[in-house]
C-alpha cells in the first residue's frame, strides 16, 4: 500500500548506471512479507510492487515532477522523515545495549557504544530540526510525522525496524551512513571491509541493499539553486530552531538555521557531512567517542562488536513493540506485544511523551523566538523546555521499560522496550488556545495515566512517576492562564 | 561505666552561623525535606525537637517538636538563630567523640563550673575601609564558668563614650539531669544601625555611637581604583560626592551589629591516675549573617562546599551517591526559580552589565533571550532534576563551568552553568572543583548504570 | 547519643547541633562571595602563606609581615600572586567588545591588566588540601598602575618560596599525641575577619545586588506565574505593595524607584519591609 509520500514518488537514475538490476532485485525482495505492526493496518506486499524501487544512488523526485520550490519541499519532508526513522531506530537500539548478561570487563565498552549511539541519534535530532528550518525559509509546511506500518522500503535507506543492537543491524547503520563509495579505491582492506558489511547489511534488510542517506541531500542542495530568491523567507529566521536554545553544550549536535540559500546549502551540507564523514579511521576503541562522523561511530561500534556466537550485549528487549491490546493476526508483530499489562502502561506512557515531544517541537517552531532582549517575550522558552523534558522523559521511560517484563508471566526473559508508536495526528490546531489545550489534554491523560501506573509501581519507580505528576500539575498550571482557565 | 580520664575537648558544630533578628525568642528548630509526593517541587519546612532554654536559669525546660514552624514571633518581629556549642570529647585512646556531660565530669570529681568559656567577637568592616585600628569593633567576654546571659559589647576607641555596639550575647547552658550535656547557646544581635550622633541618622533607628570628632568614618570615602579597596568597593551607607566627574561615595558613618569570631572552652584538672594536671582547650567559630529569606531554598555553593574541599581536596575518589548530585541540581533549582533570569539576562543587568562596566566587554545577553523567561528555565532545570529521578543525568554534568573558564567570556563561555551568577573572583560562578567532579563522576557512573542494568537486582 | 569517630573530620563539619536549625550550618552560607552574606569567604585566603596577606579579592600583596626575609620584603612593593606550585592563579579574560566581533583580550577597566585573579578555593584547592604546613613556589609580579600600561618585563617576575598556614587547626590530645580538627585555624581569620569586607546588610548592597548571587537566600522573583501569554510574572522581592490583590509586574531594580523600598526604609524596619518567601510565594 503505498504511504502518504511515495505515493508521490518516483526515483530517476544516472544513465551510466543500469537502474534495471536493482530495480528488478528490490521489487523482488519488496515481494517478501513485510510485517505489519498497528492493528487493523494489514501488509499489503503486492501492492508494494507498484512503488517503484530505487536503485542504491538514485535520485528521488514528485512523480509528476512540481515547481522547484515545492519539489525542494517535497524532498525535505522526505529527508525529515529519514532522519525521524534513523532518529528512533538509533534511540531503541542504544536503549536495548546493556544488561546483567553482559560480562563486567565488556560493560565499559558497552556504555561506550550506547554513549555513542545516543550521541548520533541525538545528532539525527539535529538534522532534523535543521530540515525543519530549511522547510521554514522555504516556507514549506512543517513535518514530524513518520510512515507508520508497514513503512515503505523504498523511502528509507533500509527497512524500518525496532530491534536491540545486533552486528546485523549495525550493519545496516554504517552502510546507511557511509560516505560514496568512490572515497574507497577498489581492493583496499577498507573496501574489502566495507563490501563485507554491506553484505550484512543487505542480508539483514530482507536482501535489500541497504541506501545511503546523502544522496537526498544532495539532490535538494542542487535544487535549491533553482528557487528563486525571494521564495527564501529570510524573516522566519524568528521561528527557526538555534543551537544557542537547542545545542545545550553538546559539541556535535549541528543545528544550523538558515537565512538565504548559501547558509540553506550550507545547513544541508553540514548534516550530510556529519552522517558521512569522510575518515575510515575511527577512534580507536579505547578512546571516547569523538569522531565526527555517523559512519564513523557506527563503524567504531560495528568492530568491537562481539559476532553472533559471543556474548549479548543488549538486553532482550522485544523487535518492533506495541502496546496493542488484541493480539496481531501478523506473528512477527505479535512477538512484539508487550502483553503484560504494567508494562504495556508505560509503553502507553512512553508514546504519549513521545506524541508531547513531537507537539512541542512543531508549537516551538510555530511560536516567534526573541531574537534580541528588547523584543516581546513569547511562549518559544517555555516550548523548548518542555521538549527538552520530554526527551529526557523517554529516555527514563525506555530505560524502565527494558526492566520490565513483556509478558504476562512476569518472566525478564523477555522485556520491554519503547514502541515509539505514533499519535493518531501531528496535525497542529491552527488556533493558539486550542494548541494550549491539546498540550493540557495531553497532561490530564498522561496524569491519569501515571495515577494508574503508581498502583503497582515498583519502588524504584515510584520518585520518578511523582515527580513527573507534579510537573505535570506545574504545566497545567502554566497553561490555564493562557487558555483563559 | 564511669570515666577516669579526659583526652581530648571539642566543639561541635565548629563552625556554627547566626542570623539577626530583633526577636526575644530564637528560632526554633525545623527540618526541609523533600515532598514524596512532588519530589521536584518545592521543599517542605517541618516542626523539628527544639531545645526550649529558660533565660534567667539558663536550663533547658525541655525537647519539643512546636506545631508549626514560625519565623517571626506574635509581634511581627524576627526570630534570630542561635545555634547551640556542644563540647564533644574522648575519654579512651581509640575512643569517639562523645557529648560531654555533667556525669562524666562528676566521675572526674568535677562539675560544670570547672569549664570555662570564653567569646571573643569582631566587627572590623570600618577599620577595613579606614585602615584605623581605632576603628574596631570588638567584644570580649574573658572567661566565665557561669549560667546568667552574656552580653556581647562590642568597644571600639572611635566610639563615644560608654557606647558600644550590643552583638548579640551568649549563655553556658546550665546542665540539669534531663539535659546533661555541656553547650553555649550563641544569640547574635538584633540587626541595629548605629551611626554618629546628628542630623545624618536617617532615622530615630540609627543608634548613636560614633564619634566622629575620633576617627574618619564620617565622610570616608573608598579612593578611586585603590588596590587596597574592598570588591567591590563603596558598599557602605553613603552620599556620592556631588563634584562633576567624581565617583567617590562618601560614607554616613554608619555600622552594623554583625561580627564573626571565636568561642573558646577550657577545662583544668588533675588527672588521678598520672597525678598531673592537664588543660584541655577546645574552640568553634561563629559568624552572624541575615535571615534566610527563603528557607525552604538552599544556596548552590555553600561555605560548606568549601570547607569540604579544603578538607578533602578537589578530587573525588570514593563513588559519589546519586543523592548528593541531585541535591546540586535541586539547590540549582531553588536558586533558578527565585530569579528573574529575563531581567538579569539583559545587558543592562547583572552579569551582562557587569561583564561590560569591569571588562568592557560588548554589552550583550548572555543567554539566548529566546529561552530564558524564568518558567521557560525553571522548567528546564525541572525537567533535569526528574531525569536524575530516574537515574539519567542529562546535559547538566556536560555545561558545568570549571573554575579556570572564567576568563573566557565568549557567548559559549558565559552560557555554562550556573549561568547569570556571580562568582567569588566577580566573574561569571564556577561550582568547586570538587562539586564539579562530584557532578561528572556521577554522570559517568549513571550513564554505566543505565548500560549495565541489572535485572536481578530491579 | 552516638559517638562520632574524631578522625572523620567530614562528619563532624556537617554536624548540625541538637536543636539548631539547617540556617545555623555553613551549608547554608553563601560562599559565591562577592561580597558575601553570612562571611565573605575569600577571607579565609588572605593569610594562607605565612609571612605575607594578598588581598581579599585579588591578588595583589597588601603587606608582609615585619620578619619576612628580603626576598619577601620585596613583594610589598606592589606585587601580585601569580602561581602556586605551578598552579596559575589567575586566568586571561577574552571576548568580544562588540557584538558578534572577534575574541580578543578584555584587560579590567581599572588597571587594564588582562589577566584576573580566580578564587583561591579552586585555584589553590590542591594546595590547600596537600601541602599544609611545606613551603610551595609562589611566582609574583608587578602589578600595573591604574589606567597605566602592563610592566612587560618578564623580569618582573619574582619567585619565592612561602609556607602555607594549614587551614584547618591540630589540636593536641592529654598524651600529647596530635590530632587534626575540623575548625578553622585560629592563626587564618581573627574575630572579625571572615566578614570585614562584608557591607552592611541594611544600608548597602542587599538592596540592589540582586539575585545574581544568592536568590536563595535574598530572593529576587516571589510569587510566579504565568502570563496569558505564556511568559512568566511576579513581583521584586523589593516590592513595597505585595499584596495578593497586587497586580503582578515585576519592577526592575532601581534604587530611585519609589514603588522599591528605600534604604531608608531598611534602617527603619527592615524586619517589616522583607519577607519570608515559602514555596515561592510571600508568607506572611
Amino acid at each position: 500500500m503505498p504511504s502518504r509520500l511515495t505515493r508521490h514518488l518516483q526515483w530517476t537514475t544516472t544513465p551510466e548506471l543500469s537502474g534495471r538490476a536493482y530495480t528488478e532485485t528490490r521489487a523482488m525482495a519488496a515481494m517478501r512479507p513485510q510485517t505489519a505492526r498497528v492493528q487493523g493496518v494489514s501488509t499489503d506486499a503486492l501492492a508494494l510492487l507498484a512503488a517503484p524501487n530505487a536503485p542504491t544512488d538514485a535520485r528521488p523526485s514528485h512523480d509528476p515532477p512540481l515547481a522547484v520550490r515545492e519539489e525542494a519541499i517535497y524532498l525535505l519532508h522526505i529527508a525529515a522523515e529519514v532522519e525521524h526513522a534513523l532518529m528512533v531506530q538509533y534511540l531503541y537500539a542504544a536503549y536495548s545495549l546493556g544488561g546483567p548478561q553482559v560480562p563486567p570487563e565488556d560493560r565499559d565498552r558497552v556504555r561506550r557504544w550506547r554513549e555513542s549511539i545516543l550521541g548520533i541519534a541525538r545528532e539525527e535530532m539535529g538534522h532534523l530540526v535543521t530540515v525543519q528550518n530549511i522547510l521554514l525559509l522555504l516556507g514549506g509546511p512543517l513535518t514530524l510525522s513518520r510512515e507508520d506500518f508497514p513503512v515503505p522500503a523504498d523511502l528509507y535507506p533500509f527497512t524500518f525496524r525496532l530491534e536491540p543492537l545486533t552486528q546485523r543491524s549495525l550493519a545496516k547503520y554504517v552502510i546507511a551512513e557511509m560516505p560514496d563509495e568512490s572515497n574507497f579505491q577498489p581492493g583496499t582492506p577498507e573496501r574489502e571491509e566495507l563490501d563485507r558489511i554491506k553484505k550484512v547489511a543487505q542480508l539483514d534488510n530482507d536482501d535489500i541493499p541497504v541506501d545511503r542517506v546523502g544522496i537526498l541531500y544532495q539532490q535538494i542542495i542542487d535544487l535549491l539553486n533553482a528557487v528563486a530568491s525571494e521564495d527564501f523567507d529570510a524573516d522566519s529566521v524568528r521561528f527557526q530552531a538555534r543551537p544557542d536554545e537547542w545545542g545545550l553544550g553538546y559539541q556535535n549536535l549541528i543545528i544550523l538555521s538558515a537565512s538565504n540559500l548559501a547558509e540553506a546549502q550550507a545547513a544541508l551540507r553540514s548534516v550530510a557531512e556529519q552522517g558521512e564523514g569522510a575518515s575510515m579511521d575511527p577512534t580507536p576503541p579505547t578512546a571516547l567517542p569523538v569522531d565526527p562522523s555517523h559512519f564513523g561511530r557506527f563503524l567504531n561500534v560495528y568492530r568491537q562488536f562481539p559476532d553472533a556466537a559471543g556474548w549479548v550485549p543488549s538486553h532482550p528487549v522485544p523487535t518492533n513493540p506495541t502496546t496493542a491490546s488484541m493480539p496481531h493476526e501478523d506473528p512477527d508483530m505479535e512477538q512484539g506485544r508487550i502483553t503484560n499489562e504494567q508494562t504495556r502502561m508505560w509503553g502507553q506512557l512512553f508514546n504519549l511523551r513521545y506524541k508531547m515531544l513531537l507537539l512541542y517541537l512543531l508549537h516551538a517552531c510555530s511560536t516567534s523566538g526573541r531574537l534580541t532582549a528588547n523584543e516581546a517575550r513569547t511562549p518559544r522558552g517555555l516550548l523548548v523546555s518542555w521538549a527538552f523534558g520530554e526527551m529526557y522523559n523517554l529516555r527514563s521511560i525506555a530505560d524502565i521499560l527494558t526492566t520490565l517484563p513483556q509478558h504476562e508471566d512476569g518472566s525478564l526473559e523477555h522485556v520491554g522496550g519503547a514502541p515509539f508508536e505514533m499519535p493518531y495526528s501531528l496535525a497542529l490546531p491552527d488556533r493558539e488556545a486550542s494548541r494550549w489545550r491539546f498540550h493540557r489534554d495531553s497532561l490530564t491523560t498522561s496524569m491519569s495515566l501515571t495515577a494508574e501506573i503508581l498502583k503497582h509501581a515498583e519502588p524504584a519507580h515510584r520518585p520518578y512517576l511523582h515527580g513527573l505528576q507534579g510537573l505535570d500539575q506545574a504545566a497545567q498550571n502554566i497553561i490555564f492562564p493562557i487558555i483563559g482557565g | 561505666m564511669p570515666i577516669t580520664r579526659i583526652l581530648e575537648l571539642r566543639i561541635l558544630p565548629p563552625f556554627a552561623i547566626g542570623r539577626l533578628g530583633s526577636s526575644p525568642d530564637p528560632m526554633d528548630n525545623y527540618e526541609v525535606a523533600i515532598r514524596e509526593d512532588d519530589p521536584v517541587g518545592f521543599r517542605q519546612i517541618l516542626p523539628a525537637d527544639t531545645l526550649v532554654v529558660d533565660r534567667g536559669s539558663g536550663e533547658i525546660t525541655g525537647l519539643v517538636k512546636p506545631p508549626r514552624v514560625q519565623f517571626r514571633d506574635a509581634a511581627g518581629r524576627i526570630r534570630p538563630v542561635s545555634p547551640f556549642l556542644e563540647v564533644w570529647a574522648r575519654f579512651e585512646a581509640d575512643g569517639p567523640l562523645l557529648p560531654l556531660t555533667a556525669h562524666h565530669l562528676a566521675d572526674l570529681g568535677l562539675t560544670p563550673a570547672d569549664l570555662q568559656w570564653s567569646a571573643h567577637l569582631g566587627n572590623i568592616k570600618v577599620f577595613r575601609r579606614t585602615g584605623d585600628t581605632h576603628d574596631k569593633v570588638e567584644a570580649m567576654t574573658g572567661p566565665f564558668s557561669d549560667h546568667t546571659v552574656r552580653e556581647l559589647h562590642g568597644l571600639c576607641d572611635n566610639f563615644l563614650p560608654d557606647t558600644f555596639l550590643f552583638l548579640g550575647s551568649v549563655q553556658y547552658i546550665k546542665p540539669t539531669e534531663a539535659f546533661p550535656e555541656i553547650r553555649l547557646r550563641f544569640t547574635p544581635a538584633p540587626g541595629k544601625v548605629y551611626g554618629p550622633p546628628g542630623p545624618d541618622g536617617a532615622s530615630d533607628n540609627v543608634v548613636p555611637v560614633y564619634d566622629p570628632t575620633r576617627g574618619h568614618w564620617v565622610g570616608f570615602a573608598d579612593p578611586d581604583n585603590s588596590r587596597l579597596s574592598t570588591n567591590p568597593a563603596t558598599i557602605y551607607a553613603g552620599r556620592a560626592d556631588p563634584t562633576p566627574g567624581s565617583d567617590l561615595w562618601f560614607s554616613r558613618g554608619f555600622l552594623d551589629d554583625e561580627c564573626d569570631g571565636i568561642i573558646d572552652v577550657q577545662l583544668t584538672y588533675t588527672e588521678k591516675a598520672a597525678g598531673t594536671q592537664k588543660t584541655l582547650g577546645a574552640y568553634a567559630r561563629v559568624s552572624v549573617g541575615p535571615p534566610t529569606f527563603a528557607p525552604d531554598s538552599f544556596p548552590v555553593r555553600t561555605v560548606a562546599d568549601e570547607l569540604e574541599q579544603a578538607m578533602l581536596g578537589p578530587d573525588v575518589d570514593a563513588p559519589v551517591a546519586q543523592g548528593e548530585v541531585a541535591e546540586i541540581v535541586r539547590r540549582v533549582i531553588d536558586t533558578v526559580r527565585l530569579m528573574n533570569t529575563e531581567v538579569m539576562n539583559r545587558p543592562t543587568q547583572g552579569m551582562g552589565r557587569m561583564d561590560h562596566l569591569d571588562v568592557a566587554r560588548a554589552a550583550e545577553p548572555i543567554q539566548d533571550p529566546s529561552i530564558i523567561d524564568a518558567l521557560a528555565i525553571r522548567s528546564r532545570h525541572e525537567r533535569v532534576l526528574l531525569a536524575l529521578e530516574s537515574g539519567t543525568l542529562a546535559w547538566f554534568a556536560r555545561v558545568l563551568r570549571d573554575y579556570d573558564e572564567v576568563g573566557d567570556l565568549s557567548d559559549e563561555g558565559r552560557r555554562k552553568m550556573p549561568s547569570l551568577m556571580r562568582g567569588a573572583d566577580a566573574r561569571h560562578l564556577a561550582l568547586t572543583r570538587r562539586q564539579v567532579n562530584k557532578v561528572r563522576a556521577a554522570a559517568r557512573a549513571l550513564l554505566a548504570a543505565e548500560a549495565n542494568t541489572d535485572h536481578t537486582e530491579g | 547519643m552516638e559517638g562520632v569517630d574524631p578522625k572523620n573530620l567530614s562528619a563532624q563539619l556537617a554536624y548540625r547541633g541538637v536543636g539548631n536549625p539547617p540556617s545555623s550550618h555553613p551549608d547554608t552560607c553563601i560562599s559565591n562571595a562577592f561580597p558575601g552574606l553570612e562571611m565573605d569567604f575569600r577571607n579565609a585566603w588572605k593569610r594562607i602563606f605565612v609571612g605575607i596577606e594578598i588581598h581579599e579579592a585579588s591578588n595583589y600583596v597588601v603587606k608582609v609581615d615585619d620578619d619576612v626575609d628580603d626576598d619577601v620584603r620585596v613583594l610589598a612593593n606592589g606585587y601580585l600572586l601569580v602561581s602556586v606550585d605551578g598552579e596559575p592563579v589567575e586566568v586571561s579574560v577574552t571576548g568580544p567588545q562588540v557584538p558578534g566581533g572577534p575574541i580578543m583580550p578584555l584587560p579590567d577597566t581599572a588597571f587594564n591588566d588582562p589577566k584576573m585573579p580566580i578564587e583561591r578555593s579552586n585555584a589553590l584547592a590542591n594546595v590547600i588540601h596537600q601541602k599544609a604546613g611545606k613551603e610551595v613556589r609562589c611566582v609574583f609580579r608587578l602589578a600595573p598602575q591604574p589606567g597605566g600600561a602592563l610592566p612587560a618585563n618578564e623580569d618582573d617576575r619574582i619567585e619565592v618560596m612561602l609556607r602555607v598556614r594549614p587551614f584547618f587547626a591540630t589540636g593536641l590530645d592529654a598524651d600529647g599525641n596530635p590530632h587534626k580538627l575540623a575548625v578553622i585555624n585560629r592563626d587564618i581569620a581573627e574575630p572579625g575577619q571572615l566578614s570585614e569586607s562584608l557591607c552592611s546588610p541594611w544600608q548597602n548592597d542587599y538592596r540592589e545586588c540582586g539575585c545574581y548571587y544568592w536568590a536563595a537566600s535574598r530572593p529576587d522573583f516571589v510569587n510566579v506565574e504565568s502570563r496569558p501569554d505564556g511568559t512568566s510574572t511576579g513581583h521584586n522581592w523589593m516590592q513595597r505593595d505585595r499584596t495578593p490583590t497586587t497586580p503582578k509586574v515585576y519592577i526592575v531594580d532601581d534604587r530611585k524607584d519609589p514603588r522599591l523600598v528605600t534604604y531608608d526604609e531598611l534602617f527603619e524596619d527592615w524586619e517589616g519591609k522583607l519577607r519570608f518567601e515559602i514555596s515561592g510565594r510571600d508568607a506572611e
